[in-house]
């Protein structure tokens, strides 16, 4: 598999068909996994992912190589799970609350979900996160993205981060203990 | 990364690269398409626009050229909207300039400096 600078050098070339799928090759897997964990449901990461993916084909003319491929496309992503969840939340809000469902019996309704009791505290937890919050911690904890990395993906200073990570941390400890 | 606690269809990943290429192109092309129509449209629109102002134009002219309408005896339709044109471009605020150049001296109560007033630019001269 090519690594990031060998595929913008294909793109660079002018192969750009042939840079987009080996982008497609390297990056589908991991990039689906991000997607999933803000999303609780696989048919709806599928469709960001297929959103991402149309977004980075279109996008590709006008990356410059400044950033790193890989940060691009993870910002890309994450605009796109960040533009889902407002749109899941404003779908909540003008829901009858007697229609909408609680983010935990969703997760028990997805037939994908293989997750113990813990787990679904933790998931619910994460998903009562502010936006930032939550894209921070589940890159920094679920992903493991170094601090600066994730300053590249969302355009924020490591010590905001390192702050949005505490902050999450906490809310997320203080919802599993029930305090 | 850490395992997050979620499964995938079978045979899911193996083939996503494939399914995704193809959407992208498949969505390439309905995007131009979709521009081709709204282009398509937009032709139409601005060809439909010369065929209704045509008949708008002349019903104008009716009005003001008819019986009963605004009496401009002698100037053909187009000419009255030659009128009009001109109209529109006098300013408000000080008519003469639009008549009058540098090169004639002009003195509003119609005199010349010798108090002759023959050389002076009238605006019915023009």
């Amino acid at each position: 598999m090519m690594n990031d600078s060998e595929i913008y050098a294909l793109y660079v070339s002018g192969d750009c068909e042939k840079a987009f799928n080996e982008i497609v090759k390297k990056y589908s897997e991991r990039l689906y996994w991000h997607i999933r964990s803000f999303s609780c449901s696989h048919q709806d990461a599928d469709d960001i992912l297929q959103d991402t993916f149309v977004k980075i084909w279109n996008a590709l003319p006008s990356f410059r190589g400044e950033a790193r491929l890989f940060t691009w496309i993870w910002r890309i992503a994450t605009n796109q799970v960040l533009n889902h969840i407002r749109h899941e939340r404003l779908r909540n809000f003008l829901t009858p609350a007697s229609e909408a469902r609680p983010y935990l019996e969703t997760l028990e309704a997805d037939q994908y979900f293989n997750g113990d009791d813990a787990q679904k505290r933790l998931l619910s937890a994460i998903e009562k996160l502010p936006p930032k919050q939550r894209m921070v911690f589940v890159m920094r904890y679920f992903e493991e993205l170094e601090y600066k990395d994730i300053s590249e993906i969302m355009h924020s200073s490591v010590g905001s981060l390192k702050a949005s990570y505490h902050h999450a941390y906490m809310k997320i400890k203080k919802e599993i203990s029930g305090d | 990364m850490k395992k997050l606690p979620y499964d995938v269809p079978d045979g899911y990943f193996d083939s996503l690269p494939g399914r995704l290429v193809s959407v992208c192109v498949e969505r390439r092309v309905r995007n131009r398409l979709l521009y081709v129509g709204v282009a398509a449209c937009l032709a139409i629109a601005v060809v439909c626009g010369f065929l209704f102002s045509g008949g708008n134009r002349a019903a104008d002219a009716d009005y003001l050229y008819g019986d009963g309408g605004l009496a401009v005896s002698g100037l053909s339709a187009d000419e009255v909207y030659e009128e009009f044109l001109y109209s529109d471009l006098i300013p408000e605020t000080d008519p003469d300039l639009f008549f009058y150049d540098g090169s004639a001296e002009y003195y509003p109560d119609g005199t010349d400096e010798a108090g002759a007033g023959n050389d002076t630019l009238m605006i019915d001269d023009l």
